[in-house]
């Protein structure tokens, strides 16, 4: 291990690096914190609560607009932080000056919305129906290159924005959810392909849609299976399988939308990201282990 | 059951024919065969990181660098060199 960093406290917590390698941010229930690569300097810290130990009465660096982080990217040419959470608002912040940019982007349900699915019968206990009716912003994810980018809340499973010169960033296909998530803890996911053709995304319940990212059309929707559930796909580099977590590791034939292999994991696991060059899979899971897998077979 | 050594060449000839008249290679038997029992030979584990002390909620690879971030629930972010 090289170096453990402190950042903030979350339920569901983002942390990414930015693309061109020199900036790390991670974001909680508090606020964003971001460093230096390298150095591991705070470089910007950018703050919705104070940290209990920190609270002198002074708010005034505070962004009380924030809500909790869930969600945190760099755009593809580093030059800016997009953030989202419990704000239903995706904020963006210029990483030279760290200024906030305006406007920021509303994630709020639209009248044409669907209307907030029923929580599933048989709730945990301490889990709200309240919990349900929330569309806090849970994934924000650029292609490599192009003006798009997509999101996902709870409510709505998944968004595709585009840049438009006047306007900004403006919503132009919106996929409906096809099912609660089993928990309101519970993640959602989705990612590009590395060409940026694809997108694919997952819910907790076993739910995976892959998506042509230039039609905004689903190609194929594989109801991975009821008695599972994913919480977080990835693509090989190739853009040719996807592998998925959750209960297992599984890998799914992007062409054909089959299953191609199937793994069992020591524990659930809750997200899966893939090395640059494809070799390995990193997974976290939930007996807090996080594995690394080489991929051995590739097509 | 016993088979005297001919038969038993001549089946082994014979699957081998079979196998090349087929329009699809061996691999695309095993292919089928995953359908039903997919295998697990695709992934093999090389670490197990275990030093948080939360479950860890989210995790990225550097885009150059060999470097691995995770970030647990109690709001640790460990930095992870991954060729170590």
């Amino acid at each position: 291990m090289v170096k453990t960093l402190r950042g903030h406290e979350s339920e569901r917590g983002a942390v990414c690096f930015s693309p061109n390698g020199r900036l790390l941010a991670a974001g909680g229930y508090s606020g964003i914190r971001v460093w230096k690569v390298g150095r591991w300097q705070v470089a910007q810290e950018i703050k919705l609560l104070a940290d209990e130990d920190e609270v002198t009465g002074d708010f005034e660096d505070l962004d009380f607009d924030l809500g909790a982080i869930e969600a945190l990217q760099f755009s593809p040419d580093s030059r800016r932080l997009y953030g989202g959470g419990d704000s239903r608002k995706i904020h963006v912040w210029d990483t030279k000056s760290w200024r906030k940019q305006e406007p920021v982007i509303g994630h709020e349900p639209m009248q044409n919305d669907p209307q907030p699915m029923a929580p599933p019968e048989g709730l945990p206990p301490g889990v709200e129906i309240g919990d349900f009716a929330t569309c806090e912003v849970q994934f924000i994810q650029f292609p490599k290159k192009g003006r798009v980018f997509a999101s996902g809340g709870r409510t709505h499973a998944l968004r595709l924005w585009r840049w438009h010169k006047k306007k900004g960033w403006l919503t132009f296909k919106k996929f409906a959810e096809k099912a609660a998530p089993a928990l309101p803890t519970e993640r959602m996911d989705a990612r590009f392909s590395a060409d940026g053709t694809l997108l694919a995304s997952a819910i907790g319940t076993g739910h995976i849609e892959i998506v042509d990212v230039k039609k905004g059309k689903v190609l194929h929707d594989i109801a991975a299976n009821k008695s599972t559930f994913v919480t977080s796909v990835e693509f090989a580099p190739d853009g040719k399988s996807l592998y998925a977590t959750g209960q297992g590791l599984k890998t799914w034939d992007v062409s054909t939308g089959e299953l191609r292999a199937s793994m069992s994991l020591p524990s659930t696991g809750r997200v899966v990201r893939r090395s640059r060059d494809g070799k390995h899979l990193a997974i976290a899971c939930e007996d807090r282990v996080v594995r690394i897998y080489a991929v051995t077979s590739e097509d | 059951m016993r088979l005297s050594p001919m038969p038993q060449v001549c089946a082994v000839f014979l699957a081998v024919a079979l196998l090349n008249s087929l329009p699809f290679s061996s691999t695309t038997a095993t292919a089928d065969e995953s359908k039903s029992e997919p295998a697990n030979a695709d992934f093999k584990l090389v670490a197990a990181l275990d030093k948080h002390d939360e479950i860890v909620m989210t995790l990225d690879f550097h885009p150059k660098l060999s470097l691995l971030a995770t970030a647990s629930r109690d709001g640790q972010v460990r930095i992870w060199d991954t060729k170590k």
